[in-house]
């Protein structure tokens, strides 16, 4: 066999082998679209970005913790407990609404419960919305329908179930001083009604990427929250919608803001 | 050589006719029957701790454990002698004595729906279950047990035990590991949710007048008490300082396991389930009835740093009427389950 044949023969047997093993497409691991059987990067990698939603309790800007105590002028309220329900969860654009969670349980008592942590595709949005409470689908199951961790479990203890029964939507217990006196004595609101859901829009513009994880932080100024309530009224704690349950609940939506 | 290959042939069947009929045996075959827990109207389904799966075997195990007085010291006192079947599996007296005359300090708590339940003991010093069994075998208050080794080395000794930890567990080394699950097992078991009020809600008996009146005082601002107490548990499996002492005078309660000085004089609240049945009351059984119950928090209570907010009618009471009273104690007592005190499956 000639010389130029044998090179021929050895040329398109290295050109056979070479592009015959070439697998194009996403090599990374960490990529949505991650293909193992890929052995050449196309540069067609997808990422999710990070997004943390972190839950802040707050008194006039300053940190606000159990136990913590709300001065004022005309009473003193020291915080045993906080609840809350938030629905709906998601971020809005004008292109597009993400949506993150159908409902979560907001628990001081519970450190797990302060923060949400969500992966999503790279995108860029102008507010966080949500809804406090829950809506009439989800305030017509019993915790009877969950596991007892859900956040509509057995073990959240906000379930009332006597007729009319329904999920307390927001509970605030502790003690009050009206007299300023330090003469502490119990106070607590249970707002527990289907026509106490209220909307919560806060603009704030967002940015999902891969390589900068986002974080959104939303204080809670408790501060607010007693805005204009007389504390001689007393709440009926069956699911009502009366008038300080109004009041309380559109205090309590406003008290919303990103730090 | 002929001589040589006889000898093989003789030595070999000398070696074959002295050779004694083995038996043949069944080699274990590890089987067990998973059960799924009842799940009654109302509740929702318990959490089964994942390396404690319930099985028949397992049950039958826990039951046989609960009732033998071979888990205490001298062998004469079990889990029954304190919790007993009918009172709801609670007990009677004040405080039980353990088998060295020794009196506790706590009221057994009822065992009930412990299935649903968390955070064990008046002060919620156990969080599992199948911990909870631990510490009375050798509490030298109680069973006195000089140790878990020794529990297991008497239990080692019945050819019974071996076998039914075999089918429950997959060995003959009995350990406290496996005693503890065993019993947590059939303490599982033991659910109550048949009283007269659930028959009630499933429209399957009717509540009198009076037995109706208190149900509203019990779900209303009236009494309030179904914050602490709510169904379908009768418990809210916190904790809670229901104003029963002054500052000075409360017990330590829960902060005897949390350190935090905001949980001094906190206990869990207990179920109301057979609540009729497991007199005395409270965490040290000072109240003998249900009326002193009422007129605790009719009066309303001792205010304290962490009287829960819950108890808003501290210091002032309730204003609850001899009628208010009489029917709050006739719904309590639509409570009473009496096919679980009845329940030959939890006899032994």
């Amino acid at each position: 066999m000639k010389i130029s044949h044998i090179f021929n023969l050895v040329l398109f047997g290295f050109l056979l082998t070479f592009f015959s093993c070439k697998e194009p497409g996403c090599t990374d691991a960490n990529a949505i679209n991650y293909d193992s059987e890929a052995n050449e990067n196309d540069n067609s990698c997808l990422y999710n970005g990070s997004l943390n939603i972190e839950f802040r309790l707050v008194n006039d800007n300053q940190a606000f913790g159990k136990y913590d105590t709300i001065q004022s002028q005309d009473y003193s309220f020291r915080l045993e407990k906080i609840k809350f329900y938030i629905s709906n969860i998601q971020l809005k654009s004008s292109d597009e609404n993400k949506f993150l969670s159908e409902v979560h349980l907001y628990d001081i008592d519970n450190t797990n419960s302060k923060s949400l942590v969500f992966d999503l595709e790279e995108g860029t949005f102008d507010s966080l919305y949500f809804d406090l409470g829950l809506n009439s689908e989800q305030n017509s199951t019993t915790p009877a329908n969950y596991d007892v961790n859900h956040p509509l479990g057995l073990n959240q203890n906000t379930f009332w179930a006597m007729e009319p029964s329904s999920y307390i939507f927001v509970m605030i217990e502790g003690k009050i001083d009206t007299l300023l006196g330090d003469d502490y004595y119990p106070l607590t609101y249970h707002l527990a009604h289907s026509d106490l859901l209220r909307n919560v829009a806060i603009e704030k513009p967002v940015d999902i990427s891969y390589e900068n994880p986002s974080t959104i932080i939303v204080d809670v100024d408790l501060s607010k929250i007693f805005d204009s309530v007389d504390f001689s009224n007393d709440l009926p704690h069956q699911s009502t919608n009366n008038k300080l349950a109004r009041l309380l609940m559109d205090n309590f939506s406003n008290s919303f803001e990103i730090h | 050589m002929k001589f040589i290959k006889h000898i093989h042939i003789i030595l070999t069947l000398i070696l074959f006719s002295c050779q004694r009929d083995i038996p043949y045996v069944e080699p274990f075959i590890y089987n067990p029957n998973y059960i799924v827990l009842e799940k009654p109207n109302g509740f929702p389904q318990a959490s089964i701790s994942a390396d404690n799966p319930m099985t028949e075997e397992g049950i039958k195990l826990g039951k046989k454990l609960f009732y033998d007085p071979l888990l205490s010291g001298d062998n004469t006192m079990s889990c029954s002698d304190c919790h007993l079947q009918i009172s709801s599996f609670a007990n009677n007296s004040q405080y039980n004595i353990g088998i060295d005359g020794i009196s506790g300090n706590r009221n057994a708590m009822a065992l009930i729906n412990l299935a649903w339940s968390k955070d064990f003991n008046w002060n919620g010093s156990i969080s599992d279950l199948e911990s909870q069994a631990f510490e009375p075998v050798i509490n030298p208050i109680e069973l006195h047990s000089l140790n878990w080794k020794e529990v297991s080395s008497k239990l080692m000794q019945s050819e019974e035990y071996k076998n039914l930890f075999e089918l429950a567990f997959n060995t003959r080394i009995i350990d406290s590991t496996n005693v503890v699950k065993a019993i947590a097992q059939f303490e599982r078991t033991l659910i109550s949710a048949d009283s007269k009020f659930d028959k009630f809600l499933d429209y399957r008996a009717s509540l009198t007048p009076s037995e109706l009146r208190g149900k509203e005082i019990f779900t209303t601002e009236k009494g309030d008490c179904f914050h602490c107490h709510s169904y379908p548990l009768f418990t809210s499996n916190d904790f809670h300082n229901n104003g029963l002492d002054p500052e000075l005078e409360m017990d330590n309660g829960r902060f005897n396991v949390t350190g935090d000085i905001n949980d001094k004089g906190k206990f869990k609240s207990p179920s109301l389930r057979n609540i009729e049945l497991t007199a005395p009351y409270m965490h040290d059984g000072r109240f003998q009835t249900l009326e002193e119950v009422i007129e605790h928090y009719n009066f309303g209570g001792h205010n304290s740093t962490t009287i829960d907010p819950l108890m808003k009618k501290v210091g002032v009471g309730l204003g609850l009427s001899q009628q208010n009273k009489l029917d709050l104690i006739n719904f309590l007592k639509t409570l009473t389950d009496t096919s679980f005190i009845n329940n030959p499956d939890f006899q032994p």
